[in-house]
């Protein structure tokens, strides 16, 4: 009995590697050839056609879901699967590199490594196509990769200063407009007994975010002077504006609570939303966790002041932006979810509950909470992110340097080393 | 040998307040996935008054919980499955033929694979999984076995020198074959060393995060639940006490298991260690 | 298939077979395909790269962040080495004492041992950052006041500490396992001589000791040298870079900073350190064993 049992055992595990190294001989050739599996089309034999939405914000889980039922419903051949993983730029980047790109997708156009993916041609250029006809013209613009368009922007993303509002009006505080009055609420806050600020300085990626919002705020001519640097014509040492941006950055830490270094962003979203703390920069992605983890906050947000009110402007990003993979399975039917998705109304309910400003014409869009931040936007004082002209991986660099100056405190040595991490880039 | 009375009372103490830091963190941990937020928030450590178990059907309704630990205990069985065919198998093979040069070869250079840190194969595992369209359960499955191999061996020809030669000699002269010797006489006498190599594969494949993470992380159908508990945490962590009602979830199919065979993989680690 | 038929050397042969066919396949050809991309600069997605022979091994020796991240996995692996054996022994000589309940208390102290590092890693980051400061203030300890994780200096503890916690287990049971291979005669032959407890310990049980301190240090050293999960879990490499493993590195430059030829030729240069420590420490030790094994 025994005998027999291993015999087949044996023999199966004999036949399964067998069949592993003939599956390894057509499959390590393969790559550049086409996907076999129906690159068009609905079946034949009337089963629906699947195709996989592969998008990476995790808060719009649930809107994605109704919206795809709403799809489905209305072009009954096409079955829409939702697929949400943590890390999706780095397992986007995985899958289209290894032939296995899903069949729609979303992504940020200002992210380096799609922009050279795009450029690569793995990715459906739709710059004029008509799928582009209801997107306003100036986001057109702000997602462009080498003047050409690979994705439709649908939803837009800013920054700005969380405050609470109960805090605020019990401290009679009114909202800053300027740099100097930002200092000056904090020294009533903390004069109080209030932890003014909330810093999540224990993620290098939350104070990318805030240097690359404040750099294209504060330094004039930031892109252009960073370009120069970036093709070795210029050093960040010799520009006079980095050295009070720096500054700033350190200055706004002694307001902030004792233990910055060693705060996450979930710790800083929670203790923000158990009113632990007067103010919190960061995207306006957190409204909706803040809701969910206290609904009770009376919170709101003010765009981070300048040292001149004159000056005031808030960055703007594409947050969602859809697109299609050149090698994909399905296009047509991936071509009528993005068009299904970037109709008025139904942006209308994917932006909703974020209440992220949008990418199309005529949406109405934005919650009360950021209506000083859309008000901007609307009035054009924007400016796009200016980490989309950085070749990958410098953002994190520069993130990381920053914490290290929190840590040492010496903004010299930081800008000797954001001249390392720029200088000669395009060179290298 | 008699200890001492006051030498068993210290030891006792010693062992206790050791025990309290094993077991507080756990105690913790599943105590604040039983309360609500606004109890935690008013006190960290307070015990839980009521048996409160949202928690942990948030956390199962939220992500499909049963489908990744169905995965893991697949991905685990049939990891197991092969290598408790092939690890004695072949370690037989080469302890009966250590003279003849083929199977020397064989068992030096799987045996150097004990020194390969998995961190230098992982990027190309990577790709050449990529390239195979393995980058899924078979695949990782296919890695297990293989990676097993090296420690595998070690453990299997090791322990087989003990046992006499003169075994085999016997029952070819009884007119058995060389399978007939393996299946029938030789792995039932393995029995101990393939019980420490079980529990050692099992408690690593259950709990690896690394080959999961490269090999699986494209699509939450595939993942098992280390990969799961890693993922949740990042998505919603601002939620204490759901995050800690994922991690206790994660722990207890593995504790559950653990009550009933701590006796036997204690005693199979150990065993494995004698020889 | 007919096995009495065939010979037995053809037998023993297809014995190996599985075993020798997935080695070659899954674990060999990975190490070669590694070597080569190590002479590449691929980043890991792009269509087309050039070879740059020996350029990514020559960066890599002046590449201050590879320096710093070898050291920083050279000190971790000392302190959890030190700091798992220590607590492991000290349990491993208790729980060989006749006490009536060391069965209850070596299940609970193994028990870590069965937990994913993940899990462990990800319930100490929160632990760090609200439990312990909260007792740190109480007892008025400075450094215990805020999360260890936040400052590069303690960081490093932080991470060990955890591991510790949960890796002590294993080499404990080993241990236990040498003690029980102490022959009882030889100590109480000890006894009658007037051997003190201290001097029985190190003439005696030490010795015997030391087959099982060689298994646990190459396991600990391994272990140590190749932490991962406790890093993604914990700091990811912050503050400031401070935290970074080799295994962590790797990863780092291979899957998400898209440096994938740098990132191969930085495991090489782990597999060779780690196999060159593994080698010294077998023969340095394997020197002191006695007798027995």
């Amino acid at each position: 009995m025994m005998k027999k049992g291993f015999m087949k055992s044996g023999l199966a595990a004999l036949i399964s590697l067998a069949m592993m190294t003939a599956a390894g001989c057509a499959g390590g050739g393969s790559k550049n050839a086409e996907n076999e599996a129906g690159s068009n089309n609905a079946n034949s034999d009337g089963a629906p056609v699947k195709i996989e939405y592969f998008q990476m914000k995790s808060e719009a889980v649930n809107v994605v879901n109704e919206l795809i039922t709403k799809f489905e419903q209305a072009n009954p051949g096409i079955k829409v699967e939702q697929n949400n993983v943590p890390n999706p730029e780095n397992v986007w980047t995985m899958r289209v590199s290894t032939n296995d790109a899903p069949a729609v997708f979303t992504h940020y156009p200002h992210n380096p490594i799609f922009q050279k993916m795009a450029k690569e041609g793995r990715v459906v250029d739709l710059t004029n196509d008509p799928l582009m006809n209801n997107v306003q013209p100036a986001i057109a613009d702000l997602s462009k990769i080498d003047g050409k368009n690979y994705m439709v922007p649908i939803g837009l993303a800013t920054l700005g200063m969380y405050y609470n509002k109960d805090i605020f009006e019990s401290q009679n505080l009114q909202i800053p407009t300027t740099y100097a009055e930002l200092i000056e609420t904090a020294e009533k806050l903390q004069a109080a007994g209030i932890t003014p600020f909330y810093f999540h300085d224990k993620d290098f990626n939350g104070i990318r975010q805030e240097v690359v919002y404040k750099m294209g705020q504060t330094i004039p001519n930031v892109e252009s002077f960073l370009d120069d640097v970036m093709n070795g014509k210029a050093h960040i040492t010799d520009n006079p504006a980095f050295k009070p941006f720096a500054e700033n950055l350190l200055t706004l830490r002694q307001y902030g609570q004792k233990d910055n270094m060693g705060t996450g962003y979930d710790d800083a979203l929670r203790d923000f939303a158990n009113g632990k703390t007067a103010m919190w920069f960061t995207g306006i992605w957190a409204i909706k966790e803040i809701k969910e983890s206290n609904p009770d906050l009376n919170f709101a947000m003010f765009p981070l002041p300048t040292e001149n009110p004159a000056d005031l402007k808030t960055q703007v990003s594409v947050d969602t932006a859809i697109g299609i993979p050149a090698e994909g399975k399905n296009q047509e039917e991936a071509r009528k979810f993005i068009e299904f998705m970037s109709t008025k109304e139904n942006v209308e309910t994917y932006l909703g509950t974020a209440g992220y400003p949008s990418g199309i014409k005529d949406v109405e869009s934005g919650l009360p909470e950021i209506s000083s931040l859309t008000q901007l936007i609307s009035d054009g004082k924007v400016y796009p992110t200016i980490e989309r002209l950085w070749p990958p991986g410098i953002n994190a660099d520069v993130g990381k340097a920053t914490q290290e100056m929190f840590l040492n405190k010496d903004v010299d040595q930081y800008l000797k080393t954001l001249d390392t991490i720029f200088y000669n880039k395009f060179n290298q | 040998m008699k200890t001492r009375l006051p030498f068993r009372i210290i030891s006792y103490a010693a062992l206790a307040i050791g025990a309290l830091f094993i077991l507080g963190p756990l105690y913790l941990a599943l105590s604040i996935a039983l309360r609500t937020r606004d109890e935690t928030t008013s006190n960290f450590f307070a015990p839980p008054t009521r048996l409160y178990l949202d928690n942990f059907s948030t956390v199962i309704n939220k992500a499909n919980f049963w489908g990744m630990l169905q995965n893991s205990a697949f991905i685990t069985i049939i990891s197991l499955l092969f290598m408790l065919i092939a690890i004695p198998m072949v370690s037989y093979a080469i302890s009966r033929n250590m003279n003849k040069l083929y199977f020397k070869w064989v068992y030096t250079i799987i045996l150097m694979g004990i020194f390969v840190p998995f961190q230098a194969i992982m990027l190309p595992i990577y790709r050449h999984m990529g390239n195979l369209e393995l980058l899924n359960q078979t695949g990782l499955i296919m890695m297990y076995v293989t990676l097993s191999f090296s420690q595998g061996l070690f453990l299997g020809v090791g322990f087989l020198k003990n046992i006499p030669l003169e075994l085999d000699q016997a029952s070819k002269i009884d007119g058995c074959g060389v399978w007939y010797t393996f299946s029938r006489i030789i792995y039932p006498l393995m029995l101990p060393i393939i019980a420490t190599i079980l529990i050692l594969n099992s408690l690593w494949i259950w709990n690896d995060f690394q080959l999961p993470l490269i090999m699986l992380n494209r699509h939450p159908d595939f993942w098992t639940l280390p990969l799961f508990i890693y993922n949740f945490k990042t998505e919603t962590s601002f939620d204490y006490n759901l995050a800690f009602a994922a991690f206790s979830l994660s722990m207890a199919p593995i504790a559950i298991l653990y009550v009933f065979t701590q006796k036997y993989i204690i005693g199979g680690l150990t065993e494995g260690s004698i020889k | 298939m007919n096995i009495r038929g065939l010979k037995p050397g053809t037998v023993f042969f297809m014995m190996t077979l599985p075993a020798v066919l997935l080695y070659c396949l899954f674990f060999l050809a990975p190490v070669f395909i590694g070597f080569y991309y190590s002479l590449t600069n691929w980043d890991g997605f792009s269509l087309s790269y050039d070879m740059v022979g020996f350029q990514n091994y020559i960066d890599i020796l002046q590449d201050k962040r590879f320096l710093n991240g070898l050291s920083f996995t050279l000190l971790y692996t000392v302190i959890v080495v030190f700091g798992k054996l220590s607590v492991a022994l000290v349990l491993a000589l208790l729980l060989s004492r006749p006490l009536k309940l060391r069965g209850l208390f070596r299940s609970i102290y193994f028990f870590p041992a069965v937990l994913s590092m993940i899990t462990v890693g990800l319930m100490f980051n929160q632990f760090f950052y609200s439990l312990f400061p909260p007792i740190g203030e109480k007892l008025g300890i400075e450094w215990l006041s805020l999360n260890l994780l936040g400052n590069p200096d303690t960081a490093i503890l932080g991470i060990a500490l955890t591991n510790i916690w949960q890796g002590f287990a294993i080499p404990m049971v080993i241990f236990i396992a040498g003690l029980s291979n102490v022959p009882k005669d030889i100590i109480e032959a000890a006894v009658i001589d007037g051997a003190s407890p201290v001097q029985r310990f190190f003439s005696i049980t030490i010795p015997y000791l030391i087959p099982m301190l060689t298994v646990n240090v190459v396991l600990a050293v391994k272990g140590g040298l190749t932490v991962f999960d406790y890093i993604v879990a914990m700091t990811n490499g912050g503050p400031s870079k401070s935290t970074e493993s080799m295994g962590f590195l790797i990863y780092q430059h291979g899957m998400s900073e898209m440096k994938f030829g740098y990132g191969t030729a930085e495991a090489i240069y782990v597999f060779i350190l780690i196999g060159v420590l593994s080698f010294i420490q077998i023969k340095l030790l394997a020197r002191k064993e006695v007798g027995q094994q």
